[in-house]
């Protein structure tokens, strides 16, 4: 029996990221009040250094959506792209927030954002048996 | 509506606040005799919890004094009545002001970070990416 099977390109869980890439973090919110609400975000990421890479929009605003988020919808939130030029462990710090009139940080994930780990990356280019003056690539028969 | 010797004028409250959260009230009473009188303050929540109790002070002619106290918002619409006494010549209290001020209910803002994904050329993956 032949299964075909289907895979999004996109999606590559588990995988590295491998070092030069360039990133882009995207964060969606749920609504889980019984009313719509606006909803906003705001995050830091910081590289393995413990340096300040992103700031989400920037300097501690929040950035608001310009409409309503009814009850269950969701709403995403695209960061800028950076530079993953570092191994190591990458951080980031989000947080989900409500009521722009009064902000309340419903939901905050602060951990890793991923592990970057270095490939080291070389090949065995020629073999070479030497014999009585003569040199024979390898295998030699 | 003024009382004889005291008026309430204004029960400083929020107009909504969430069950459990802590609802901070200032009652204000004015002195409206032409001089000093004894005045004290209660404040009950919805004809039943007294959060400002029998509070006394005296108060100069003309002059306004705030009378504070708080409750446990409860899971329900709520409303404050205040009360204003004087103490008379008799030295008995006499009730002479009230007033009073809805809080309803409000909702708890509640919402969560459903989603993270980290794109990276041309793939998406799940935060974190190990």
């Amino acid at each position: 029996m032949i299964r075909l099977e289907a895979q999004s390109q996109f999606i590559s869980a588990g995988s590295s990221v491998p070092l030069g890439a360039s990133a882009i973090v995207t964060i969606w919110g749920r609504n889980d009040m019984g009313i719509r609400q606006q909803l906003g975000m705001r995050w830091e990421i910081r590289d393995p250094d413990g340096l300040l890479i992103e700031e989400y929009p920037g300097g501690g605003a929040v950035d608001w959506e310009f409409g309503y988020t009814y009850p269950g919808d969701e709403q995403d939130f695209i960061g800028g792209r950076f530079d993953i030029d570092k191994s190591g462990d990458w951080m980031i710090k989000a947080e989900f927030v409500m009521n722009p009139t009064a902000p309340v940080i419903v939901d905050i994930y602060d951990g890793l954002l991923c592990r970057v780990t270095e490939v080291f990356a070389g090949t065995i280019t020629k073999k070479e048996l030497k014999y009585d003056s003569t040199t024979s690539p390898i295998p030699v028969y | 509506m003024a009382g004889t010797f005291t008026e309430i004028t204004l029960i400083d409250a929020p107009s909504s606040a969430v069950a459990g959260e802590q609802v901070a009230v200032s009652i204000i009473i004015k002195n409206l005799y032409t001089d000093t009188i004894h005045v004290s303050c209660v404040g009950v929540l919805d004809s039943v919890d007294r959060f400002i109790d029998w509070k006394d002070f005296w108060i100069p002619a003309g002059y306004t004094h705030l009378f504070a106290g708080s409750f446990t918002m409860p899971d329900r619409d709520v409303t404050i009545h205040g009360y204003s006494y004087y103490e008379g010549v008799d030295g008995n209290w006499h009730s002479d002001d009230e007033a009073s001020k809805d809080v309803s209910l409000g909702e708890v803002i509640k919402g969560t970070i459903t989603k993270k994904e980290l794109e990276y050329d041309s793939t998406r993956s799940p935060i974190p990416v190990y």
